[in-house]
C-alpha cells in the first residue's frame, strides 16, 4: 500500500511536471523544433501508457483514438476551407454511404446478423488462442529451459485450427526468449534440426519470430525520432530476420513489421514505409501485406459490420504497390480465420464481391493464405472442405464469383502451387501480393528444371 | 498544429483510460505500482535537466512525507526501526531541500543567462537595424537619385539598391522566419 502510494503521488507529481516541460515545449519560438519535441514527448509517454493497457482498455483507447484522429482532420480541412472542396465533400460522403451501405447489409436479415455474429464468435476465438498461447502451451517462466520439440509437438496436438496460431505465438515466445538473453541473435530457427522443427511449422514460427523482433524494436522509435536512428532500427530488423530465417522463409517474418507498425503504432505505417522505399525495396511488399493483415484484427474493425476493414484500405493506402498488398493481407486473414465457415466467404461475397472481383489482389489473398494453411497443417480437413463447397443459396452472380474469385484460384493453389513453393524453397513469397500465384509456380519450374 | 492538437487530444484520452486501467489494476496492487513507475518513467525521461531535478526533489520529499505518514499511522514511530525510518525521512527531506536550492540556483543561472543573451541579442539586433537602416537609407538615396535622374517611373524595390543583387543586411531575416513556423 505504501509503495502503491508512493508510485500515485510519483505519477501526479510527473505529469504537473511534464505540464510544465510541454508548456516550455510549446512556448519557446527560439527553436524551431520545439513543437516536434512537444509532440515527441506526447508520443513517448502515451505509448508507454499503452503498454500499461489491458485488452478492453487497449481497445476503447484504439477506437477513441481513431475517432478522434478523423475528427480533428475535419475539424481543420473545414477551418481551412478545404472540406468546401467539391471533391473533398464527395469522397466524405461516399465513404459515409458505403460504410452505412455495409452496416446496413449486416444487419438487413436475421441471417446475415447470424452470419456476422459467426464471423465475431471466430475473431474472438482467434483472439484467445494468439492472446493466451503460453497458457495453453504451458510455455516456461523466463530462465526455464524452452523445449521447443516438446512445445511444437504441443501446438499441433491442438488440432487443426487452432494449430496455426498455436505456432505462430509460439515463434514469437521463441524468438523473445532469446531477445532477453541478449544479442546477438543468429541462426535461432537455422540451427535447430527437423526433428525438433518440423518443416509444416517452419512458415508460421518465421511469422512468430517476425512478430517478437518487430515488437521489440518498434518499441524504440518515434515518428520524431531521427531518420537515421528509425533507418538503424530498421537496419536491425531487417539483419535480425535474414540471420535467423532459413532460406525462402525469410518473407513471413518481414511481412510481421507490418503488422506490428499498423496495430500497435499506427502513425509509424507512413514512416517506415517511407525509410524501407529507400533502405529494403525488396521488404516493402511484405510489410504492407502485414498491414492488411492487421486491419482485420484491429479492435476498431473487431466488431463485424460496424466499421468495414475493406473501406480504411482506400482511405489508408498511399500508392498501388500498398493497396494491393493490403488488399492480399486482408483477404488472406479474411479466409483463413472463418475457414471453417465456408458460408461467411459466401456471405462477404454477397456483400462485397463486385468490389473485391475489381483487383486481383483479393483471390491471391486467399490462395497465399490456403497455401500457408495447408502447409502448416497437411491435408487440413477444414481447407479441404472449404474447396469443396458449394454456394447454394445465393444467385447466380454470387455462385459465379465463388467459382472465379475463390473455388478455382483456391484449388489451383492448394494442388499446384504448394507443392512447386514447397519444392523450391518460396513459401516466404505467399506473404507479399503476386500478380498470379500459378505463373510465379510455373516459372520455378522452368527455372529449377533448365 | 493539426499533428499537435491529433498528439494531446490522444495524450488525453490516453490518461483517462490510464485512470480507468489503474482502477481495475487496484485489486493487483504491485501491477499498479508497477504500471504507475513504469509510465513515470517515460515520463521523466522526457524532462530537460532542470525539470528532471525539480521532479526528483519533489518526489523525494513525497517519498520520505509517506514514509513518515505511514510510520505514524502503522505506530511504528515508536520502535527502533520507527527511529531509523524518521532520520532517513529527515535525511532525505534536508536532500530534497538540498536538491530544491540547488535548482533554484540552476533555475537563477538560467534566467541570468537567458536575460543576458536576450540583451545581446537585443542589442545585437538594434546595431543590425541600425546598419539595415543606413544601407536602406543609403538604398533610398541612391533610388531616389536615380528616380530624379530617370524621371518618374515605377519604384525599385529595396533589394535592388543592394550591391550585386545580394540581399545584404536581410541575410539573418529567413532564419527567423523558420524559427517562427
Amino acid at each position: 500500500m505504501r509503495e502503491l502510494t508512493k508510485s500515485a503521488l510519483s505519477y501526479t507529481w510527473a505529469m504537473s511536471v511534464f505540464g510544465l516541460q510541454q508548456a516550455a515545449n510549446v512556448l519557446t519560438l527560439s527553436n524551431g523544433r520545439q513543437p516536434r519535441r512537444a509532440n515527441s514527448a506526447c508520443f513517448s509517454v502515451r505509448q508507454a501508457t499503452q503498454n500499461e493497457f489491458g485488452d478492453l482498455v487497449f481497445a476503447a483507447y484504439q477506437v477513441g483514438d481513431e475517432v478522434q484522429r478523423g475528427l480533428t482532420e475535419i475539424f481543420f480541412d473545414t477551418v481551412t476551407l478545404q472540406a468546401f472542396n467539391p471533391n473533398y465533400l464527395s469522397m466524405l460522403t461516399s465513404a459515409v454511404t458505403d460504410q452505412s451501405q455495409d452496416t446496413l447489409q449486416t444487419f438487413s436479415s436475421t441471417e446475415n446478423a447470424r452470419l456476422a455474429w459467426q464471423t465475431l464468435r471466430n475473431n474472438y476465438e482467434v483472439f484467445n488462442l494468439v492472446k493466451h498461447v503460453s497458457s495453453l502451451l504451458n510455455v516456461p517462466s523466463e530462465g526455464s529451459e524452452f523445449d521447443l520439440s516438446k512445445l511444437v509437438q504441443d501446438a499441433y496436438a491442438l488440432g487443426a485450427y487452432p494449430d496455426l496460431w498455436a505456432v505462430e505465438g509460439l515463434g514469437h515466445l521463441y524468438a523473445l526468449t532469446f531477445w532477453n538473453k541478449g544479442r546477438p541473435i543468429r541462426g535461432i530457427l537455422t540451427d535447430v534440426s527437423p526433428e525438433v522443427l518440423p518443416a509444416k511449422s517452419l512458415t508460421m514460427m518465421h511469422a512468430g519470430i517476425g512478430l517478437g523482433f518487430a515488437q521489440q524494436l518498434m518499441n524504440t522509435i518515434t515518428p520524431y525520432s531521427a531518420p537515421e536512428e528509425i533507418r538503424g532500427v530498421l537496419r536491425e530488423f531487417i539483419t535480425l530476420v535474414d540471420d535467423n530465417s532459413r532460406r525462402g522463409y525469410e518473407g513471413a517474418a518481414y511481412e510481421s513489421l507490418g503488422l506490428v507498425t499498423r496495430f500497435w503504432h499506427s502513425q509509424m505505417v507512413s514512416v517506415v514505409d517511407e525509410h524501407l522505399r529507400e533502405i529494403a525495396p525488396h521488404v516493402l511488399g511484405y510489410y504492407w501485406h502485414g498491414v492488411g493483415r492487421s486491419l482485420y484484427f484491429l479492435p476498431l474493425f473487431f466488431v463485424p459490420g460496424l466499421l468495414s476493414p475493406w473501406l480504411a484500405i482506400e482511405r489508408e493506402a498511399p500508392h498501388e504497390l500498398a493497396f494491393l498488398n493490403m488488399t492480399a493481407g486482408l483477404a488472406w486473414a479474411t479466409t483463413i480465420v472463418n475457414v471453417r465457415q465456408p458460408e461467411l466467404m459466401e456471405n462477404f461475397l454477397r456483400m462485397r464481391g463486385e468490389r473485391v472481383s475489381r483487383t486481383p489482389a483479393f483471390t491471391n489473398g486467399v490462395m497465399s493464405t490456403l497455401i500457408m494453411g495447408i502447409d502448416i497443417t497437411p491435408g487440413d480437413t477444414y481447407i479441404m472442405r472449404f474447396l469443396e463447397y458449394q454456394p447454394t443459396r445465393s444467385d447466380a452472380r454470387v455462385i459465379e464469383l465463388w467459382e472465379t474469385l475463390v473455388a478455382q484460384p483456391a484449388r489451383q493453389a492448394v494442388h499446384y502451387v504448394h507443392p512447386v513453393l514447397q519444392k523450391h524453397e518460396g513459401l516466404g513469397e505467399v506473404f507479399q501480393y503476386h500478380a498470379s500465384l500459378p505463373e510465379m509456380a510455373a516459372r520455378l519450374e522452368r527455372q529449377g528444371g533448365s | 498544429m493539426r499533428e499537435f492538437t491529433k498528439s494531446m487530444t490522444s495524450y488525453t484520452w490516453a490518461m483517462s483510460l490510464f485512470g480507468l486501467q489503474q482502477m481495475v489494476n487496484v485489486f493487483r496492487p504491485g501491477k499498479a505500482t508497477e504500471s504507475f513507475n513504469n509510465v513515470t518513467k517515460a515520463t521523466e525521461d522526457e524532462f530537460t535537466d532542470a525539470l528532471k531535478a525539480t521532479f526528483r526533489a519533489g518526489d523525494n520529499l513525497q517519498k520520505g512525507l509517506v514514509d513518515l505518514t505511514f510510520g505514524v499511522l502503522t505506530l511504528g514511530m515508536f520502535d527502533r526501526g520507527g527511529a531509523r525510518a524518521t532520520s532517513d525521512v529527515t535525511r532525505q527531506t534536508g536532500e530534497a531541500f538540498r536538491q530544491g536550492g540547488r535548482l533554484v540556483n540552476q533555475t537563477v543561472d538560467a534566467v541570468n543567462q537567458t536575460v543576458q543573451s536576450a540583451t545581446s541579442a537585443a542589442a545585437g539586433a538594434a546595431q543590425q537595424s541600425a546598419e539595415w537602416a543606413a544601407t536602406a537609407s543609403m538604398a533610398n538615396d541612391v533610388n531616389t537619385r536615380s528616380q530624379r535622374e530617370a524621371g518618374p517611373g515605377p519604384a525599385s524595390r529595396p533589394s535592388g539598391g543592394t550591391s550585386g543583387g545580394r540581399p545584404q543586411g536581410w541575410g539573418p531575416m529567413p532564419t527567423q522566419g523558420q524559427a517562427g513556423k
